[in-house]
């Protein structure tokens, strides 16, 4: 009878806990139980490539695996797995055995736990990852395997896949070009999965183009919600669901590879020869506002961003600003013109050189009596300059100032432009009048100078910098074209013509760039020597100056705006003698390169007299 | 009166072995079915991972050849390979190059003109196909 009642009884607890466990906990045992086999897959989306405007790979990416170990599956074998994988890994072996030692460590409840996670390392190609694998199938462990015992034989089984690859692929971005625009495109980093339960690790643009386009070209991740074997390989069968990724556009610049190249061997020849502080490049087509190259120094390589420090990483075209000297001159004379205050056979007497103005004394490099404004201009003349602004006018100066885009982003699709420093009229001193429109007490980007000259060029447009052409996707579709746009309409257009007419001077024996002169185009431009002014004290530097040259060809149909910027150079400062050259080196070869037709005719070849080329 | 037993009929006839026969062929086939294709839902689902993986490593191919592509074709490894082969190779000057008109179809002095001579001719606008 008892033994009865004890059977019964336990029937009844097994009843019990069944009902507990199949209804009243049903849940979370169920939640517990899909745990185990279901699983959660992100397909990494591709980041889209930059392209140059003939479609030339400036930036692109490859899938990469992230590579790890779980040490406690390994045993003592550390030593020799590292030697296996050491060289697909371009690692050190014995960093990597030490890497790959068992560790514990105290989780938040405070209780022990082995490492079994240790990233090795991350964007291994799929090349390397295969070569990977290979070798720790092959791995000698220097006795029979299959003659050992089952549990032996399962422990150097585990050796082998103790070495393994995340689920989620990681990127590697690729820059083809090296250091070629990399202040353009910038580079990428790695992005925190912040606030995610998924551990993400994408890519993130840092600067440049990649930074400023990173959501378009970053593109939608996909996911898969799976189950897993008890191997942990998918069940196709049981996918629930499955998301395709969707990858980036492709950036398409206006970029050209090929004239950036030209700027950017131009820039080191000019750095070698007067190891300049910092100097930049910016060549533009003064039509569209479209960029064509965009060149600095120091520079760095965008596949390693970390070698170099954050100077050489600073895009000085539109992160530094100078006090631009006698390029700004074509602004106050200029405006003049347009307001009909002056015109360009006026004549100013230039005190032979030295002004008394507001209790100081205003200087030109020589001593000049009277000259027209167009003389002013061809030989950059300080004084006359001064005296020219004072019939315009402080307010309208200051107006003309701003709308030809100083003192205000350009716009230009790339990240830490500055507004440049441009005061307003009330806090103007008495001198300012005087110092402004030779382009002292105001500081702009080497590509607010290059837009400026550009608005002169293309008959008095203000253009904005146009970086990028249009976006598209894998399959070449267009998706955004960006259009030219005309910020506004700063001078009529015959006072850009006169104003063309009168920089062409400048570019001759009587002017002060006689060095940036070309055989075939007529060439139009302005050259700017500023002294620098001191950071500690006030007034400026002693030999310290900043030079530029900034040009446009061909002078009356103009194709390509070049403007050279040179930081503290040695071995000479005049503009037109420190940058002027370099102009010309970039103008030749461009204007050739882009079939510009010469502005100025040339005798073809079988009409010349043949040269005999000695070798 | 009671029945003869010899002549009582089984209760077994042969119509119900066949309908339990076909029933369990039935059931048996059912069952073989569902194993099949349950078999055959595992195996393409082993064929459609292969193929990911194979495609993923497709991929992984076609980008490192793009890659490479991309490097030949980058102008700094252009340029170095034409200065390391010493081919000579410059950017034409102005004079060297001879621009030609966009010639219209119609031009009649093309057809006049002899092998090697170049004429200048009128650009007349090209009249619209009907």
């Amino acid at each position: 009878m008892i033994l009865v009642s004890l059977i019964t009884a336990g029937y009844v607890g097994l009843g019990v806990r069944l009902v507990d466990i199949q209804v009243l906990q049903h849940d979370k045992h169920a939640a517990h139980a899909l745990d185990n086999t279901r699983r959660r897959v992100i397909h990494a989306s591709r980041r889209g490539d930059i392209l140059d405007i003939r479609g030339t790979v400036l930036a692109t990416s490859r899938i990469a695996k992230t590579v790890c170990a779980d040490p406690s599956l390994m045993g003592s074998h550390q030593r020799l797995v590292a030697r296996a994988i050491a060289p697909f890994l371009g690692r050190d072996a014995a960093d990597l055995a030490k890497r790959m030692q068992r560790r514990v460590y105290t989780d938040a409840e405070g209780r022990q736990r082995e490492d079994k996670h240790v990233v090795l390392a991350r964007k291994v190609l799929l090349e390397d990852w295969k070569g990977i694998t290979n070798a720790l199938a092959y791995i000698e462990f220097g006795v029979d395997v299959k003659s050992l015992p089952r549990k032996e034989r399962l422990n150097y089984y585990n050796v082998r896949r103790s070495v393994f690859c995340e689920k989620i692929d990681s990127q590697l971005r690729v820059y083809p070009s090296g250091n070629l625009a990399a202040h353009v495109t910038g580079f990428v980093g790695v992005r925190d999965p912040e606030g995610s339960s998924v551990p993400v690790v994408g890519l993130e643009g840092k600067h440049g183009i990649e930074r400023m386009l990173d959501s378009q070209l970053e593109g939608v991740r996909g996911w898969r919600e799976t189950e897993t074997d008890r191997s942990r390989d998918e069940v196709v069968p049981f996918r629930v669901r499955d998301v395709k990724p969707r990858d980036g556009m492709n950036v398409v610049l206006t970029l050209d590879a090929n004239v950036q190249y030209i700027a950017e061997k131009a820039l080191e020849a000019l750095c070698t020869k007067h190891t300049p502080a910092s100097a930049c490049i910016v060549v533009v087509n003064p039509k569209t506002g479209a960029i064509l190259a965009l060149a600095n120094r120091p520079t760095f390589d965008s596949n390693k961003p970390g070698d170099s420090n954050a100077a050489n990483r600073r895009n000085r075209v539109i992160a530094d600003v100078f006090e631009p000297g006698s390029t700004f001159k074509i602004v106050a004379v200029s405006g003049a013109l347009n307001e009909g205050v002056v015109r360009l056979h006026d004549r100013f007497h230039c005190e032979n050189g030295r002004l008394y103005f507001a209790g100081k004394v205003l200087r030109d490099h020589h001593a000049y009596g009277p000259l027209s404004v167009r003389e002013i201009i061809t030989k950059s003349s300080n004084i006359g300059t001064a005296k020219v602004a004072m019939k315009l006018g402080a307010h309208r100066l200051h107006n003309y100032i701003s709308e030809m885009g100083f003192g205000q982003r350009s716009g230009v699709a790339l990240p830490g432009e500055v507004r440049g420093i441009l005061h307003p009229v009330r806090n103007w001193s008495k001198l300012s009048i005087s110092r402004i429109p030779m382009g002292h007490e105001i500081a702009a980007t080497p590509l607010q100078l290059v837009m400026a000259m550009s608005a002169m060029a293309n008959g008095g447009n203000l253009m904005r910098p146009l970086l990028v052409d249009r976006l598209v996707d894998r399959d070449g579709n267009v998706v955004m074209q960006y259009e030219p746009t005309v910020v506004r309409k700063v001078i009529r257009d015959e006072t850009a013509q006169q104003m063309v007419k009168t920089l062409i001077t400048v570019v001759s024996a009587e002017g002060t760039a006689r060095q940036a002169w070309l055989k075939n185009y007529a060439v139009a431009g302005k050259t700017g020597t500023a002294q620098k002014p001191s950071k500690t004290r006030r007034g400026y530097e002693v030999g310290k100056y900043f030079s530029s040259f900034i040009g446009f060809l061909p002078a009356e149909n103009p194709r390509l705006c070049i403007g050279v910027f040179v930081d503290e150079p040695h071995n000479g400062h005049y503009g037109g003698v420190v940058a002027g050259p370099t102009f010309k080196v970039i103008a030749e070869k461009s204007a050739n390169y882009l079939g510009l037709e010469p502005s100025i005719p040339v005798k073809p070849m079988s009409e010349q007299k043949p040269r005999v080329v000695l070798r | 009166m009671p029945r003869n037993r010899k002549k009582q009929d089984s209760p077994l006839s042969v119509g119900l072995w066949i309908r339990a026969a076909l029933l369990c062929l039935l059931l048996g086939g059912t069952a073989m079915g569902y194993v099949w294709q349950k078999s055959q839902i595992h195996q393409l689902g082993t064929e459609v991972r292969k193929k990911e993986v194979r495609l993923e490593l497709l991929k992984g191919d076609n980008e490192r050849w793009q890659q490479l592509r991309a490097e030949m074709r980058s102008t700094q490894k252009l340029y170095d390979r034409v200065r390391k082969l010493g081919l000579g190779l410059t950017m034409p000057q102005p004079e060297q190059v001879l621009r030609l008109s966009d010639l219209p179809l119609d031009a009649k002095e093309l057809k006049q003109s002899k092998p090697g001579e170049y004429r200048t001719v009128t650009n007349k606008p090209r009249r619209e196909r009907p």
